[in-house]
C-alpha cells in the first residue's frame, strides 16, 4: 500500500521510499517510521505526521512512499468519497 | 564544477573586512535562522548572489563583544546532501575555508528532526556551535532540555536562544568565536552497520590528499554516499582510481548486506542517532494545535480561510494601497513637485534639458514612491505576517492542487493574488517558490494580472463610458489569457512543477519587532533596486519626448496601432509612455489628444469609439506592466528573462487586442 492510499486519520509504518529517498530520509521518512495522515485535499496534497513533524506532501511524493497500514480505522465517509472519485 | 573565486568573497562586506572572523548561519527552514540573523546584525546587511547562481547570500556585521564578526546567512535547508543549486552553494561555502565557525540553528520544540542537520555538520568536522532556538516556546509547552547533556552528546557547545526576543545572542557569538580556534574532531554518529565501513575507508584515505576543506572521515563518508564532487576530486588524483575502487566495493558490500543504498543507510543511522540524543537530553513538550489551526488546515473549512485571506490581501492592497497612493501623489504634486521644478528651472532654465531632468527626479521619483510605499511596503507587512504565523504554508497546502494545473507550487497563490494590487511586490514575493522555473512562470502570469493602476484605466475608460458588462468581459478575457499562458508555459518550459514537500507547523505568535525588521530589510532592497532604474527609465522617456524624437519613433508603430488594433496613432504613443505608470495611460491620452485634435478632444468619447476604448484598455492591461516591474523582473530573474517576458507580453497584448478588435467589428 502507498502512503497516498491512506485516508485522513489512518496510520501506517513506512516500508520503503522509491523516490527522493535521501531527501525524504532527512525529513524523517525512513523505513520503519510511523506516519499518520492528518488531512488530504481531494486530488491534491496530503498532510502527514511523522515523528514530531508535520509535512504537506504532494500526491506524487506520497505515492512513492510504501506503507504497511496500522490499526486501520473504518470510515464510511472515506469509502463513499473514494467511489465517487473513481467514477 | 568548482568556482575558482573564494566562496563568500563575493559579498562586498566580506571583501572589505577580510580581517574579521566569519561566522555562517545554517539551519532548517522555519528554525528561526533568519530572525536570528536579523537580530544579530541590525540593519547593516548586504545581499549578493553567489557567483554564477541565483542563490542569495546575506552578510552582515554583528557587533557584540570586543570585536565585530561577519555573519553569513546561508539558505535554509533540511540536509546538506542531494541536488539543487542551494545545496551546492551551501557546501561550497562551508568547505571553502573562508568560514571560521558555523552556528547551527535548531528549533528546540522539534529537536530530533533538527539535530539531523547538526549531525551532518558534525561529520564534516567544522567548528560548530548549536543555537537551541525557540527555547521559550519549548518552556511554554512544558518541555525541558539538559543543555550540558546535549553538549556532551553532540561534542559541541550549545546555547539556548530566543531569536525573536534577542535572548542568548551575546553568548552565542562568544561561543562561536572560541569554537573557531578549536574545531571538534569530526564525528559521523553512525551506527554499528555503516560506521565501521566509513572508518575503514577513512583509514585508506589517510595516506593521500583529501578534498579541500574535508578531512579523511567526511571524505570517506561522502564517497560512500556517492557525492559527485568528492568522487570527481578523487578521479582526478594520481592513485585515486584505487581509492574509488575501494569505495565502490565498500558501497556494494553495504548495499548487499543492508538491502538499501548506503546513502539511505547513512541517513537512517543519522536519524536514529538524532532521535537517541534528543531522547536522552530532553523531555518534549506537548505541541498544542489551536482550534483555529485545525479549522484552517481542514480542506472543508480551510477553503473559507483561504478565500478570506485572499480577499483581505486583495482589498488591503487594492483599496488601501490605492488610497495611500492617491494621498502620496497629491502630497507630492502640491509640496515636492513645485520645489523640484523651481530648483531645476533655476539651475537649467526653461530649456529641454531641465524638463528632461524633471522627468527623472519629479515624475520618476514619484512613480517609484507611489508604487513603493503604498503597495510594496503594505504587501511586505502582510507577507511577513503570513510567513511568521505559519499561515502561508497552510494556504499553500490548500491551493496546491489548483496551482499545479499551471505547473506551479501551492505557494504561488499568494503572489498571484497580490499581483492584483501591484505586480512589483508580487514578483519579489515569488521568492517563496522553490525553483527558477516556477518563479519564471509565476512572474510571467503576475505581469498579466491587472494591478490597481491598470484597473483604474479599465474602470475609468471601459466601465465609465461603456458600462459594467464590457468591463467584466475584459476581466474575463484577461483571466482566460492568464489561464492559457499558465497552462502553455507549464507545458513548454522544460522540467516539472517541483513536488510539494513542505513543513507545516502550528500557529506561531508573530512579534512586531521581527515583522518590522523583516519588512524593512525587504523594502530597503526594493528601494535601492527600483528607484534608480525607474528614474533612469524616466530620463530616457523624457528625453525622447522633449526632443520630439517620440513623434518620429511612433511612425513605424502606426501600421500595428492603426491597422491591426484599429486605434488612432496617438493612442499607441500613450501606450509607450504608460510604461512609466500604467494609470497615466488615460491622462496622457487625453493630454496628447488635446495637442493633436484641439480642445474638442477633452472627453475620450470625442475621439474614440466604444470598440477603440475597449481595445485600448485591453492592450494597456496585457503588455509589460511598468518600468518598476521590469526593474524587479531583471533583478529577480535576470535581464534575459525580463526582456523575454517583456517582449512576450507586448506580442500577446497586440495579438489579443487585434483579435478583440476584429471580433467586435464582426459583431458590429
Amino acid at each position: 500500500m502507498r502512503l497516498a492510499d491512506l485516508k485522513p486519520g489512518e496510520r501506517g509504518r513506512i516500508s520503503g521510499v522509491a523516490a527522493m529517498a535521501e531527501f525524504l530520509a532527512a525529513l524523517g521518512f525512513i523505513p520503519g517510521a510511523r506516519v499518520r495522515v492528518r488531512q488530504r485535499v481531494r486530488g491534491g496534497p496530503l498532510l502527514v505526521e511523522v515523528g514530531t513533524s508535520m509535512y504537506a506532501l504532494g500526491q506524487e511524493v506520497a505515492a512513492a512512499i510504501a506503507v504497511e497500514p496500522e490499526g486501520e480505522r473504518l470510515s464510511w465517509g472515506g469509502g463513499l468519497r473514494r467511489r465517487r472519485r473513481g467514477r | 564544477m568548482k568556482h575558482s573565486c573564494h566562496a563568500v568573497g563575493a559579498a562586498p562586506l566580506l571583501t572589505l573586512r577580510r580581517d574579521l572572523p566569519v561566522v555562517a548561519l545554517v539551519g532548517n527552514p522555519n528554525s528561526g535562522k533568519s530572525t536570528l540573523f536579523n537580530a544579530l546584525t541590525g540593519l547593516q546587511v548586504d545581499t549578493a548572489h553567489y557567483p554564477g547562481t541565483t542563490v542569495e547570500i546575506l552578510t552582515g556585521l554583528a557587533a557584540r563583544g570586543d570585536r565585530p564578526v561577519v555573519l553569513v546567512d546561508l539558505p535554509g535547508l533540511y540536509t546538506l546532501r542531494g541536488e539543487g543549486e542551494e545545496r551546492r552553494v551551501l557546501r561550497e561555502i562551508l568547505l571553502s575555508g573562508d568560514v571560521d565557525a558555523v552556528i547551527a540553528v535548531v528549533d528546540a520544540t522539534n529537536l530530533a528532526r533538527h539535530l539531523y542537520l547538526v549531525l551532518e555538520l558534525r561529520s564534516l568536522g567544522l567548528p560548530l556551535v548549536v543555537a537551541l532556538n525557540m527555547i521559550d516556546l519549548l518552556a511554554s509547552q512544558e518541555g525541558r532540555v539538559d543543555v550540558g547533556e546535549l553538549e556532551r552528546l553532540l561534542g559541541v557547545p550549545v546555547v539556548p536562544t530566543v531569536a525573536t526576543a534577542g535572548r542568548g545572542l551575546d553568548e552565542l557569538i562568544q561561543k562561536a568565536l572560541s569554537a573557531a580556534s578549536k574545531p571538534p574532531p569530526p564525528d559521523a554518529f553512525l551506527g554499528p552497520e555503516v560506521g565501521p565501513a566509513v572508518a575503514e575507508l577513512s583509514a585508506a584515505l589517510e595516506e593521500g590528499p583529501v578534498p579541500p576543506g574535508l578531512s579523511p572521515l567526511p571524505a570517506a563518508l561522502s564517497l560512500l554516499e556517492g557525492d559527485p564532487e568528492v568522487t570527481r576530486f578523487y578521479s582526478s588524483q594520481p592513485g585515486g582510481e584505487l581509492l574509488l575502487r575501494l569505495a565502490m566495493e565498500a558501497r556494494e558490500h553495504l548495499e548487499r548486506s543492508l538491502g538499501m543504498p548506503p546513502a539511505v543507510a547513512v541517513a537512517i543511522a543519522r536519524h536514529r542517532a538524532a532521535e537517541r540524543i534528543a531522547r536522552q537530553a530532553m523531555t518534549s513538550g506537548v505541541r498544542r494545535e489551536s482550534r483555529l489551526w485545525s479549522l484552517a488546515i481542514s480542506p472543508r473549512t480551510g477553503t473559507f480561510f483561504l478565500l478570506a485571506v485572499l480577499a483581505v490581501l486583495f482589498s488591503v492592497l487594492f483599496w488601501g494601497g490605492n488610497f495611500l497612493s492617491t494621498v502620496l501623489s497629491a502630497a507630492w504634486t502640491t509640496a515636492v513637485s513645485p520645489l523640484l521644478q523651481s530648483a531645476v528651472r533655476g539651475l537649467f532654465g526653461e530649456g529641454a534639458a531641465g524638463r528632461t531632468l524633471l522627468w527623472a527626479i519629479d515624475a520618476g521619483l514619484l512613480a517609484a514612491l507611489s508604487v513603493g510605499i503604498p503597495y510594496v511596503l503594505t504587501f511586505y507587512i502582510l507577507l511577513a505576517l503570513l510567513e511568521d504565523t505559519g499561515f502561508l504554508n497552510i494556504l499553500a497546502f490548500l491551493a496546491d492542487r489548483l496551482m499545479r494545473r499551471f505547473g506551479l507550487h501551492g505557494r504561488a497563490v499568494i503572489p498571484l493574488v497580490a499581483g492584483a494590487g501591484c505586480n512589483v511586490p508580487a514578483i519579489i514575493g515569488t521568492r517563496v517558490l522553490p525553483t527558477m522555473r516556477e518563479r519564471t512562470i509565476a512572474s510571467t502570469l503576475i505581469t498579466l494580472v491587472p494591478c490597481s493602476a491598470r484597473t483604474a484605466v479599465i474602470l475609468g475608460a471601459v466601465a465609465l463610458y461603456l458600462g459594467v458588462l464590457p468591463a467584466l468581459a475584459l476581466y474575463l478575457i484577461v483571466v482566460g489569457v492568464i489561464a492559457t499562458v499558465g497552462w502553455g508555459l507549464g507545458k513548454v518550459l522544460p522540467g516539472r512543477a517541483s513536488p510539494l514537500v513542505m513543513e507545516v507547523f502550528p500557529f506561531r505568535r508573530p512579534t512586531m519587532r521581527v515583522l518590522w525588521r523583516k519588512t524593512w530589510a525587504r523594502f530597503r532592497e526594493f528601494l535601492f533596486v527600483a528607484l534608480p532604474l525607474v528614474m533612469a527609465g524616466s530620463l530616457v522617456l523624457g528625453s525622447l519626448y522633449e526632443t520630439g524624437l517620440v513623434w518620429r519613433l511612433s511612425r513605424p508603430l502606426a501600421p500595428v496601432v492603426e491597422g491591426w488594433l484599429g486605434l488612432p496613432a496617438v493612442a499607441g504613443l500613450t501606450l509607450v509612455f504608460a510604461v512609466l505608470r500604467k494609470e497615466l495611460a488615460l491622462q496622457l491620452l487625453v493630454a496628447l489628444a488635446l495637442v493633436r485634435y484641439g480642445p474638442s478632444a477633452e472627453s475620450l468619447r470625442a475621439f474614440l469609439t466604444g470598440r477603440q476604448i475597449f481595445v485600448y484598455a485591453l492592450v494597456n492591461t496585457l503588455y509589460i506592466p511598468c518600468i518598476a516591474t521590469i526593474a524587479v523582473l531583471g533583478r529577480e530573474l535576470g535581464w534575459r528573462r525580463a526582456l523575454l517576458i517583456s517582449v512576450f507580453t507586448v506580442g500577446l497584448a497586440i495579438a489579443v487586442g487585434g483579435v478583440a478588435n476584429r471580433v467586435i467589428q464582426l459583431w458590429g
